[in-house]
């Protein structure tokens, strides 16, 4: 029997507005909450609610024979507490059903893993919390942010007592080695690693509505049949993709919901298939070997490397200055500095500065809510610059107050 | 293919922009077949068209002399600065053609369009192409002449240069060259959008063709800019269109954050007495330099010596000025309202009223050495794609649509 796992990867990030150099240390709020409140408004009626919809009847349908999971960032779950509770009711009804996994991750969908341990620990942590608190279940599988997986990230999500970890199944890490069955990373005691198929991920996530592809258009049935060809007498097939493939990248015009809703039962009609959450798969299969990492992988781009995030000089320099300042803003003690900072580690940060050229640069442009690269990376610098100022400055806001120790830039201010 | 071409300039003749633009599709076309036959008001000798030829105006034999109307006063093509100054050295040249921006600018273009119909007549060529307004009734009395199909070019139309302020005797003849033409190529999709608000133009007919550099012989390897005495480098006509006031504001901002800042305000015009004194008067005497009209190298030891070149025209049909500092390896800061911001990625834009966030991209360079290099790097790359030879196949696409 080989299971169809389904994993949907829910997540929004906290944007920035226009902040210039000239608007540090002034108390001004950087969270362009227009923007994210009219984006996640918008990503709750075309996607989410009734995309949960379509899900929710098929588990219904089929009496709990369909199963999928779901990773949501910690960014994701504020915004649609705070506006769009009906989406996030609609994921709680979901996970209610007993058939929908809620998998773990960083709260803030950030790239600490890489860099910052303790922060990865912490973010980690109070997702877990978080997600317990929701959905009524800790969770025992974990995603990290984009799939980014290497030797050390998988010990560290051992260490947190994880059972499985989602991956990406990167030819260049699987190395003609098949991605449908369970593995163990290299380095780690018992966890089980599930791998993207991305062959036929892709083919939903991207290809659906490409009418240039001589697949399209895809019904589930030809899909099925794929699927079917592809098992080959195999674990499962791991379908990860971002869920807002669903009615966001690929419109409610192009038949995607139609796609997802008979697709459950064109697999079902299969004897060979049945579907399973990543942790029902996890305790029924057994490692079929040890993988090394030589890096780190993640699902991103064609080099399903670290590049989208990391691979140009200012995205570098983000980085560094955005975790240099970790340790100054977890010792003082101010929660709006850490909640600040913390919505800053998330990942979209740096993907925004990506200067990639070919087709991954539409793919960064499409998410971007700046004009260029250079403006994004000019943006998170002036607002690195403002908590830097905040972290300096005896008080959250700024009080006007002659009394007080001058700042650096109060002449500034008062000529305006 | 064989085209008839109508210019006001050309190098070796000192020149702006439109000599050099033409100069390169002169090149370029070269390399693509067509034959061009040049027509200038006048030729200085050492003018290059390869695979055609120059040919000077005041060399055609009319028929009968044109009746000469004088106008009271001078029209002024490119505003100031050299081709003002050039102007005032040709006044007062009578025979012939001066070919300058002077005094008898008007009686020129239209005895210059009486040439262009003389040479119609022999109609040995496929194509009549006239160079902005000057050129635009010699090419179409060509082209009338001739019966052959008209395309004119807009470097620079009058709207870009004087605004509101604009000269209706030049509009007058721009109109009816646009009007007449059979293609318009437009230096880039911004001037093109202000063909179709300004002059009314039937977007069928618009075409756009990026300027284009040449490659440097040499080029120096790409270097770190100063840090210390940072350099914020303008470089243009002291002139409305060019914007040196923004220049000028937007630096007052980056002094306050990066006193150690210089500022050069390179080149000439009608409004560089009233920016000195604002500079004085803004206490940024001592940290802003006015080094006047800079040519060749000193334009080249300008951009070495910047951290950060700005552009913060107004109006802009292309700028070709930022494609050169971007291959200098310059940081370059521009204006949405120019045709080279449409055609680069690897340059910071802003908005042209928007002086705060002009500052605030300079201040970025200037603390980022993580931008600066990406920009340098990237700019430099991405400049290497703007060849003559490439925009010259545009053109000669465009020819194409014309002979079916």
């Amino acid at each position: 029997m080989t299971s169809v796992v389904f994993y949907f990867q829910v997540h929004q990030p906290y944007r920035l507005e226009r902040f210039t150099t000239f608007d540090v240390g002034k108390g001004r709020s950087f969270w362009d909450d227009e923007l994210n409140r009219a984006v996640m408004e918008r990503v709750a009626e075309r996607c989410y609610v009734p995309m949960n919809q379509v899900l929710l009847d098929a588990i219904e349908r089929t009496s709990g024979a369909f199963r999928c999971s779901f990773s949501i960032s910690g960014t994701a779950l504020q915004q649609m507490e705070d506006w769009a509770p009906e989406a996030l009711e609609s994921f709680q009804r979901l996970a209610a059903t007993g058939a929908v996994e809620i998998l773990g991750e960083t709260s803030m969908h950030s790239l600490a893993a890489l860099v910052d341990v303790r922060e990865f620990r912490a973010q980690a942590r109070s997702h877990a919390a978080r997600i317990e608190e929701l959905f009524g279940k800790r969770p025992t599988t974990f995603r990290n942010t984009e799939l980014i997986t290497d030797e050390i990230i998988a010990r560290s999500v051992e260490g947190l007592g994880y059972r499985t970890l989602l991956a990406e199944g990167a030819d260049k890490l699987l190395a003609g080695r098949s991605p449908q069955f369970v593995w163990r990373p290299r380095g780690c005691e018992h966890l089980r690693l599930l791998l993207r198929s991305y062959v036929p991920s892709d083919d939903i996530a991207y290809r659906f509505s490409n009418k240039g592809w001589d697949a399209y258009p895809l019904m589930a049935d030809a899909f099925a049949r794929g699927l079917d060809e592809l098992q080959e007498g195999s674990d499962f097939v791991g379908l990860f993709m971002d869920y807002e493939t669903f009615g966001e990248h690929q419109w409610e015009e192009t038949g995607i919901f139609d796609f997802m809703a008979a697709l459950p039962e064109q697999i079902l009609a299969n004897p060979r298939f049945d579907f399973a959450t990543p942790g029902e798969l996890a305790d029924e299969a057994e490692p079929v070997g040890e993988l090394s990492y030589p890096r780190a992988f993640s699902w991103a781009d064609e080099e399903r490397d670290l590049s989208a995030w990391l691979g140009n000089p200012m995205q570098r320099a983000a980085h560094e200055a955005l975790y240099a300042l970790a340790p100054a803003v977890r010792d003082s003690g101010r929660a709006d500095l850490l909640l600040d900072w913390r919505r800053l580690t998330t990942s979209d940060h740096v993907y925004y500065m990506a200067t990639k050229q070919h087709s991954d640069a539409e793919v960064h442009e499409y998410f971007s809510p700046y004009d260029t690269p250079h403006d994004a990376f000019i943006l998170f610098m002036n607002v690195l610059d403002d908590v830097r100022a905040r972290l300096d400055a005896p008080t959250a806001a700024p009080i006007p107050d002659p009394a007080s120790t001058p700042r650096v830039d109060a002449p500034a201010q008062e000529k305006r | 293919m064989k085209v008839l071409m109508f210019g006001w300039e050309l190098p070796p003749a000192i020149s702006g922009g439109l000599g050099t633009a033409c100069q390169g599709l002169l090149e370029g076309l070269a390399l693509h077949d067509v034959h061009v036959r040049f027509v200038l008001p006048r030729t200085v000798g050492g003018e290059r068209v390869p695979r055609g030829e120059v040919l000077a105006a005041g060399d055609v034999p009319l028929p009968r002399p044109i009746e000469v109307v004088p106008v009271a006063s001078p029209l002024i093509p490119y505003g100031d600065e050299a081709s003002y100054a050039e102007a005032q050295a040709h006044a007062g040249f009578s025979g012939g053609f001066s070919g300058g921006y002077g005094a008898t600018l008007a009686d020129e273009v239209r005895r210059y369009g009486a040439v262009g119909g003389e040479l119609g007549r022999a109609a040995d060529f496929d194509i009549v192409h006239a160079h902005d307004w000057m050129t635009f009734p010699a090419g179409a009395a060509a082209a009338d002449a001739s019966g052959k199909p008209l395309v004119v070019h807009v470097h620079s139309c009058e709207f870009d240069r004087a605004g509101v302020g604009a000269d209706p005797r030049i509009l007058a003849v721009e109109q009816a060259g646009l009007d007449r033409a059979d293609r318009i190529v437009c230096v880039s999709g911004y001037t093109a959008g202000v063909l179709r608000q300004e002059y009314d133009i039937d977007e069928a007919k618009l075409r756009v063709v990026h300027n284009a550099i040449r490659r440097p012989r040499r080029r120096p390897a790409l270097r770190r800019r100063p840090t210390e005495h940072p350099t914020v480098l303008f470089l243009g006509r002291l002139t409305r269109q060019k914007a040196p006031e923004r220049f000028l504001e937007a630096a007052l901002h980056v002094a306050e954050h990066a006193p150690s800042t210089q500022f050069v305000m390179a080149g000439d015009g009608d409004l560089r007495p009233e920016l000195e004194r604002r500079a004085l008067g803004l206490g940024l005497v001592d940290r802003m330099h006015f080094p006047g009209f800079l040519a060749g190298p000193a334009v080249r030891r300008a951009f070495d010596q910047a951290s950060v070149f700005v552009m913060p025209s107004v109006s802009e049909p292309f700028g070709l000025v930022a494609l050169e500092a971007m291959e200098r390896g310059v940081p370059v800061v521009l204006t949405r309202t120019s045709g080279v911001a449409e055609a680069v990625t690897s340059a910071l834009k802003v908005d042209s009223e928007d002086v705060e966030a002009l500052a605030d991209r300079v201040l970025a360079v200037l603390r980022h050495p993580a931008l600066a290099d990406q920009l340098a790097r990237e700019g430099r790359r991405e400049v290497a794609t703007f060849t003559w030879k490439r925009q010259a196949a545009r053109l000669r696409e465009i020819y194409g649509e014309l002979l079916g």
